[in-house]
């Protein structure tokens, strides 16, 4: 810990403290904007951060994830859609209150809650990393291996939808992986002829085209087809109440705040898990404990406490896994870590010495960042309310230019901006048959990494006379192939009830 | 047979045969490589070969007769005929925009879209249209220094 706070005046400089209100501030315009993710947000802008020093790209990548998973409360609370996947469970309660006239004391509320959740996961992030990453000090090529065995397992949990669909993402995420020339072997692999790809598929390229590019289609779609009525609600701030009196009230729940706080660490912690379930789980735990369950989903205050602490507390906790073994706790997070490796920084123990000064300073700018939050959502939510306005055929172009900027600035190579297209439009089709991006992301991210370490440690087994041997005697090794078995099983089980329950429900 | 009357599972059976026709051909073409090139590859196309098959099995069942009828049509309500047009105009503004440069073709592209989507407010969409285009820019080429397409114009 005494390290961590060698490197706080890192943070305490105003250039540092304008790019974290940047981009909270564009954070929240990102997730208060229906249909703008937290995900697609982080994926347009990394390759922007390309051009800015390693501290400040990742600075802002950081605080846009913190902004925009608040900012969907904003949009659920005010007009009954979430801004962002964390949200959904925002709205059972946060617009019943708007409805009654209340939609600035909703608003206060999940800001307060936001900032204490946010706050504590940004904590466990900075007490948790550093010793995970001592751990991962003893990892060899085969633990390495292991580990994204681990992380591709993770992928079902990626997966919205069939499982089976997640898989077959994160199988053709791993294939496109090996494109180009590979760095162990030097071999030039499905290149198909075209010398665009013999340096391979660039991975804000990928990331763009499987966040971005689909979302600008779909607006589209729901421009062409008229879709896009948002009433425009006047007497959601009817009856104006004060940012204290919800410090008040919010700390008055302090029972509710802890358990969202709690629920939301622990899911962050999980790989894949992200914060649409870190908000549902919350908010069900909450209402099965509560004396007053028949006034859930009515506009209850705890409804909305629960669910923004837990929600907020997942963003510091999903970074855990992630910056020590490359391991993303949300789709974002999967995203973020292309921002890192786009930087030359590869989670790990390095993270933590070599480049201790760019980590903690990232660490310290997430705690700014729920400062930030705390006072751009709590004075300024007013005008985040016009922000929702926005037309979706005013979005639908601008994301359009926007992917080709990003796809293209990353390498400043015009076959990146092709790959993007080609990979959009496939995710387009994709999503309407029910797969999703960030099973792909994930295969394409982790793919180099498992096969580097599945070859580094074939080549050191033939020393050792036994490749089987290798693989599967050490015991960090053995604990990764118990803790991927524990993710399969637990995954399968989830999926056939969830299945059970679907036909139950059907029948 | 269209795309917007097919139901769910029929596109999945669609996309299953494909996938696993294009990944046999893919594992086909990787044994032209070393053995330390093509083991990795091969492994996560089979992957994808099975878990394909699997798909393919729940696609199946879902073809029974008492799950059909609730089977939904996901291109039922996309306007495709009208996507094409915006799509093919984006793949000429890809293809212009490195010949022109990218602000005057993506001040073209970015009007004329926004005046496609809403033809009632000409003169605002145009405004709109040009005011994004210096904005953006100015942003990325002057104050972020990120590198746009460049042409035989700005």
């Amino acid at each position: 810990m005494g390290e961590a706070f060698a490197h706080f005046s890192g943070i305490v400089d105003p250039v540092y403290f304008a790019i974290v209100a940047l981009g909270v501030f564009g954070g929240i315009l990102v997730g208060s904007l229906p249909g703008l993710t937290p995900t697609m947000g982080v994926a347009l802008l990394v390759p922007f951060t390309f051009h800015l020093s390693a501290e400040l790209g990742l600075l802002m990548l950081g605080s846009v994830y913190v902004g925009s998973v608040y900012g969907g409360a904003i949009t659920a609370i005010l007009i009954n859609i979430p801004g962002a996947p964390a949200s959904i469970a925002t709205m059972l309660d946060g617009h019943p209150m708007a409805n009654k006239g209340e939609g600035e004391k909703a608003i206060h509320l999940a800001t307060i809650a936001s900032f204490v959740g946010g706050i504590f996961g940004v904590l466990l992030l900075m007490f948790f990393a550093p010793f995970l990453a001592q751990v991962s000090l003893n990892f060899g090529p085969a633990e390495h291996f292991w580990i994204a065995v681990f992380g591709i397992t993770v992928i079902a949990g990626l997966s919205q939808g069939s499982i089976w669909k997640g898989l077959i993402g994160g199988a053709i995420g791993l294939w496109v992986s090996t494109i180009g020339i590979s760095e162990i072997t030097g071999t030039s692999r499905f290149t198909f002829g075209f010398s665009q790809l013999t340096g391979g598929i660039g991975l804000v390229s990928a990331l763009i085209g499987l966040f971005a590019f689909p979302q600008a289609m779909t607006f589209l779609e729901r421009t062409l087809l008229n879709k896009e009525k948002r009433n425009n609600k006047d007497n959601v701030f009817k009856k104006s109440r004060s940012f204290l009196s919800a410090i008040n009230e919010t700390l008055g729940s302090i029972k509710i705040l802890g358990l969202g706080t709690f629920i939301g660490s622990l899911v962050g912690l999980i790989p894949g898990a992200g914060g649409q379930v870190a908000g549902l789980v919350a908010y069900n735990e909450a209402r099965r404990q509560s004396s007053e369950k028949e006034k859930f989903g009515t506009g209850h205050k705890d409804g909305i406490i629960v669910t923004e602490s837990a929600n907020n507390a997942m963003v510091g906790c999903s970074l855990v896994p992630l910056l020590t073994l490359g391991i993303p706790g949300s789709p974002t997070a999967a995203v973020l870590l292309g921002g890192l490796l786009m930087n030359g920084l590869w989670p790990g123990p390095e993270l933590f010495q070599e480049n201790a000064s760019v980590t903690y300073t990232f660490i310290f700018g997430m705690m700014l960042a729920q400062v930030c939050m705390l006072f751009i959502g709590g004075f300024g939510a007013r005008f985040f309310k016009k922000a929702m306005y926005v037309p979706p055929n005013i979005m639908a172009p601008l994301i359009l230019v926007l992917c080709v900027i990003g796809s293209f600035a990353a390498r400043n190579n015009f076959g990146d901006v092709w790959s993007m297209l080609i990979i959009g439009i496939a995710m387009f089709f994709g999503l309407k048959l029910g797969f999703s991006p960030a099973p792909v992301a994930l295969g394409f991210i982790l793919g180099e990494y498992a096969e580097r370490g599945f070859l580094l440690a074939s080549r050191a087994s033939v020393s050792e006379g036994s490749v089987i041997l290798h693989f599967l005697d050490r015991p960090i090794v053995i604990a990764l192939i118990i803790l991927t078995a524990i993710s399969i099983i637990t995954t399968t089980i989830f999926e056939v009830k969830h299945k059970q329950n679907g036909e139950g429900v059907n029948k | 047979m269209k795309l917007n009357k097919l139901p769910l599972y029929k596109l999945e059976l669609i996309v299953v045969v494909f996938l696993i026709v294009a990944f046999i051909s893919i594992i086909y073409t990787s044994f032209s490589y070393t053995q330390e090139a093509y083991i990795f590859p091969v492994v996560a196309l089979s992957i994808g070969i099975v878990v394909s098959i699997l798909q393919g099995v729940v696609s199946i069942k879902r073809s029974k007769k008492q799950y059909k009828e609730k089977d939904p049509i996901p291109f039922k309500n996309t306007p495709l005929i009208k996507m094409i047009p915006i799509l093919l105009s984006f793949i000429l503004y890809l293809y212009v925009v490195s010949e022109l440069g990218f602000f005057v073709t993506t001040w073209i592209f970015l009007s004329a879209l926004l005046i496609f989507l809403d033809k009632t407010k000409i003169t605002q969409r145009l405004l709109v249209g040009t005011g994004l285009t210096i904005v953006m820019y100015l942003l990325f080429s002057w104050v972020l220094n990120v590198p746009l397409p460049r042409g035989i114009l700005i």
